[in-house]
């Protein structure tokens, strides 16, 4: 029993040594970059899915039309310039002199097809950016110019998060293969993708934006928050999305590694039944449950204060957010004394029966901020029950309008008021696409008339100004209770990584170096 | 004999139809499938009865059950909502992770338990097998979750001596994956593999255990203790061959049970196998996925039982079938 424990510790020791010899080799910008993710890459097909990890991660391989900061600010990608020739008109000038990683040349075409690619392709996930374009003509190789079917002043940002795919290489593959492989213009090639285990990306040397400073990416999905936080512990990963509230203190307290916070654009909220006969449609009712909310103390004792408040349904900042109000702070402050006298003069003393749908498997702390959030419905009086249940069920159940109270959540992928609004708050057409999220049925043709002018809008001034005032009045009116943003964390090696966290998510090695 | 294995084959087919037959019924409550397919985000009412008119997802659940049926027969089960490849290879590329960390951790299993379970009925009263009873009491008692954890914080956090996730590298042969021929593979199976026997290993110990004290009291072992047989032959020959037979179907059943439904296992440890499929799956509404992953795990823990039984025969002539 003593040898075979002897050799087996030996092993260990001589593959460690192994290990430490063969990172000693590499050259500082020759070390492979790990990057563990919160989940796994659902496919490789850049219109097949909407996880914003999965296309953040693909955009390493796929360039988009444009790009963004950090912040999030719009700026040229392989689009270098658009103007806006009428309401309806777009002119994209395509930059040129590009290639594919396997050699084609872009050229319009490629943007074109892309663009018809997301209604026609019957499985990809945007189907609304092009049955929203009427037609698409190629003007000359680098020139394109778009009609939408309505007026969209954020169309370039609309289609940004879309990643412009090779003609040729697409339709030459089946679905299958497109969906297992990647092939763009960006800064990383694809080398290897086993899914569920890794992703292995290559610098492009020849990228037409640098050279980026890291060869070899590896980005690992390790769903367990847990888990993820060891691999990091121990060495296994460089960079981590999502590290868990819990293990903050760990790295505070540790050399070996570092965090990094930022504001998400992830806005959690309560949306309520505004449909006659609910009580939530009294607005005194809504405004009593707002005051019920001590969301200081949720974010504190839950979050370990890694959250804001918020007060409306975008994130800000008001530079990026087009229609985010920084001056509306919180319009009805916690006063559970003031909340009861306001549901007995309402008519309802003794509260109402009512069910909080919520979900436990999708966001962090989703659970226990469900729990709170009924715990202080009843302590003014509101018999409210829980309903937890798998993401799978919530939303649909929230889309399909089944629910009358919900825990809701919208990260804003075009940083815009107008696009979050058209999703909860414009009134819902059963047939359509307006207020697909709108499960209460609130409609306020005011809302409605300032958001539809706001896009018909050509200065982007006057459109802010409409925004503003369609989000005051939505606010005034409770449609929904704004809860607070999380924080989005990253967790480090301490001392490795140039690493700027990104206001969408998108996890792109070209912007990492190695100090 | 042929005849028997003949009617349980048989049986098997009528196993699939009806579990094939709740899975549809199933998910009737498990979400809105069309959502996998469409996205969250992007898909309006339109988009969506389009694509559950082209799926014929809008067609009562008895003419979908029949018209998966009736291509099944022809081989072709479809494609993943989310995955959008064909269903039989999403699950086929999983199982080689699964079935090697399963062979491991039920060797680990066998070895351990089975040893430590004859040693506590031989020598009841001998300290370190009182120990290994006890032991026994926390690997049955402690969630799988918790030990990864404590494994993971141990030996990878505190001591680094071993990885924490993942299948590390390994070496395709053919079309299978394997983790067993690097060195980097081998330390990877370590903690998942511990953590997956250790219930097992416990149930197997106290199964022997308790199997041996009944067989060591019956007057042929006395007989065979009296006429002055070696200690090891009739432990080994006369006790425990019959002890196993208990043994055998515990660890057949197990061993499909381990197969498909490691879930959190793989979870906390990121095993790329079909555990974690079955719940990524699951998160996804990916129902072609579910509805012949669960069908493929009805199929191979049906052959395994087929197999114990089979396995009693060879154990004890005495047992047969016809």
């Amino acid at each position: 029993m003593k040898v075979r424990r002897r050799s087996i510790v030996g092993l260990v020791l001589v593959l460690l040594v192994v290990g430490l010899v063969g990172a000693g080799v590499f050259a500082q910008s020759d070390r492979p970059l790990t990057i563990g993710i919160e989940t796994t890459i659902v496919n490789m097909d850049p219109m097949g899915n909407a996880v914003i990890t999965s296309i953040g991660t693909l955009r390493n391989i796929y360039d988009g039309f444009f790009e963004r900061t950090p912040e999030g600010e719009l700026i040229p990608g392989l689009v270098e310039s658009y103007e806006r020739l009428d309401q309806l008109t777009w002119r994209f000038h395509v930059r040129q002199g590009i290639t594919y990683h396997n050699g084609n040349p872009l050229t319009a075409d490629d943007l074109k097809f892309t663009l018809e690619r997301t209604s026609r392709y019957e499985r990809s996930q945007y189907h609304e950016v092009g049955l929203a374009i009427d037609s698409i003509t190629v003007v000359d190789p680098y020139t394109l110019d778009i009609v939408t079917t309505s007026p969209n002043p954020i169309f370039p940002g609309s289609i940004y998060s879309l990643g412009v795919m090779d003609k040729e290489w697409t339709e030459s593959h089946d679905a299958t293969y497109v969906s297992t492989h990647a092939m763009g213009t960006g800064p990383y090639k694809f080398v290897e993708w086993i899914a569920e285990d890794h992703l292995t990306l290559e610098a492009n040397d020849a990228y037409w934006g640098g050279k980026p400073a890291i060869t070899t990416v590896i980005y690992r999905p390790i769903s367990d928050e847990t888990t993820r936080f060891a691999s990091l512990e121990s060495g296994e990963i460089d960079l981590m999305t999502f590290l868990p509230v819990e293990s903050m203190e760990r790295v505070e307290r540790s050399s070996k590694m570092e965090l990094v916070s930022k504001p998400s654009q992830r806005v959690m909220f309560l949306g309520f039944e505004h449909s006659p006969g609910f009580p939530t449609a009294d607005i005194r009712v809504r405004q009593a449950m707002y005051m019920a909310i001590d969301i200081e103390e949720l974010i504190n004792e839950i979050w370990n204060g890694y959250a804001v408040p918020c007060t409306q349904l975008v994130a800000g900042p008001a530079e990026a957010n087009p229609g985010y109000d920084p001056d509306l702070g919180r319009l009805f402050p916690y006063d559970p004394e003031g909340a009861k006298a306001l549901l007995a003069e309402a008519g309802y003393p003794d509260g109402f029966e009512i069910t909080l749908d919520g979900v436990f498997d999708r966001y962090p702390k989703d659970e226990q901020v469900c729990l709170a959030v009924t715990t202080y419905l009843r302590k003014i009086g509101i018999p409210v029950l829980l309903n937890v249940r798998s993401r799978s069920i919530h939303f649909g159940e929230i889309q399909n309008a089944e629910t009358d109270f919900w825990f809701g959540s919208w990260r804003e992928q075009a940083f815009d008021l107008a696009e979050a609004f058209f999703a909860h708050v414009m009134t819902r057409d059963p047939a359509g696409a307006q207020g697909g999220w709108n499960a209460g049925w609130y409609s306020n043709a005011d809302v409605d008339r300032l958001i539809t002018e706001a896009n018909a809008a050509l200065s982007a001034d006057e459109r802010t100004t409409l925004l503003m005032q369609a989000n005051r009045i939505a606010m005034e009116e409770i449609v929904v209770i704004p809860l607070y943003v999380p924080l989005d964390i990253w967790g480090l090696q301490a001392g490795l990584l140039n690493f700027t966290p990104r206001a969408d998510m998108f996890m792109l090695a070209d912007e990492m170096s190695y100090k | 004999m042929i005849t028997y294995i003949a009617r349980r084959i048989a049986e098997l087919f009528v196993v699939l139809a009806v579990v094939s037959f709740i899975c549809f019924g199933i998910f009737q409550y498990l979400g809105d499938p069309i959502l996998a397919i469409t996205g969250y985000r992007y898909a309006n009412a339109q988009v969506k009865a389009a694509a559950r008119l082209r799926l014929g997802l809008d067609k009562p659940i008895y003419v979908q059950y029949f018209r998966f049926l009736s291509k099944a027969f022809r081989g072709d089960f479809g494609l993943s909502y989310t995955k959008i490849r064909p269903v039989l290879n999403v699950i086929a590329d999983r199982i080689p992770a699964t079935l090697e960390l399963v062979v491991v951790a039920t060797s680990i299993a066998i070895l351990f338990g089975g040893v430590l379970g004859v040693m506590a009925a031989v020598r009841p009263h001998f300290m370190l097998n009182r120990l290994a009873l006890l032991g026994s009491l926390f690997g049955i008692s402690m969630p799988t979750f918790l030990v990864g954890l404590l494994l993971i914080m141990l030996f990878a956090v505190t001591l680094g001596w071993l990885p924490a996730s993942g299948r590390g590298e390994t070496v395709r042969i053919g079309f299978w994956s394997t983790g067993f021929l690097t060195g980097d593979g081998l330390l990877h199976f370590v903690l998942p593999a511990i953590t997956l026997a250790l219930h097992q290993l416990a149930m197997i110990l106290r199964l022997v255990r308790a199997e041996m004290l009944e067989v060591l009291s019956h007057d042929y072992v006395r007989s065979a203790w009296a006429k002055g047989l070696p200690r090891v032959r009739v432990i080994r020959k006369h006790a425990l061959r019959n002890a196993l037979i208990p043994v055998v179907t515990v660890v057949g059943l197990q061993f499909g049970e381990m197969l498909g439904f490691s879930i959190v296992t793989e979870t906390v440890f990121q095993w790329p196998g079909l555990g974690k499929l079955l719940i990524d799956t699951l998160y996804r509404n990916d129902s072609p996925v579910i509805v012949v992953y669960i069908m493929f795990m009805a199929l191979i823990i049906s052959f395994i039982n087929l197999a114990v039984d089979i396995g009693y025969g060879l154990l004890d002539p005495r047992i047969c079938y016809d």
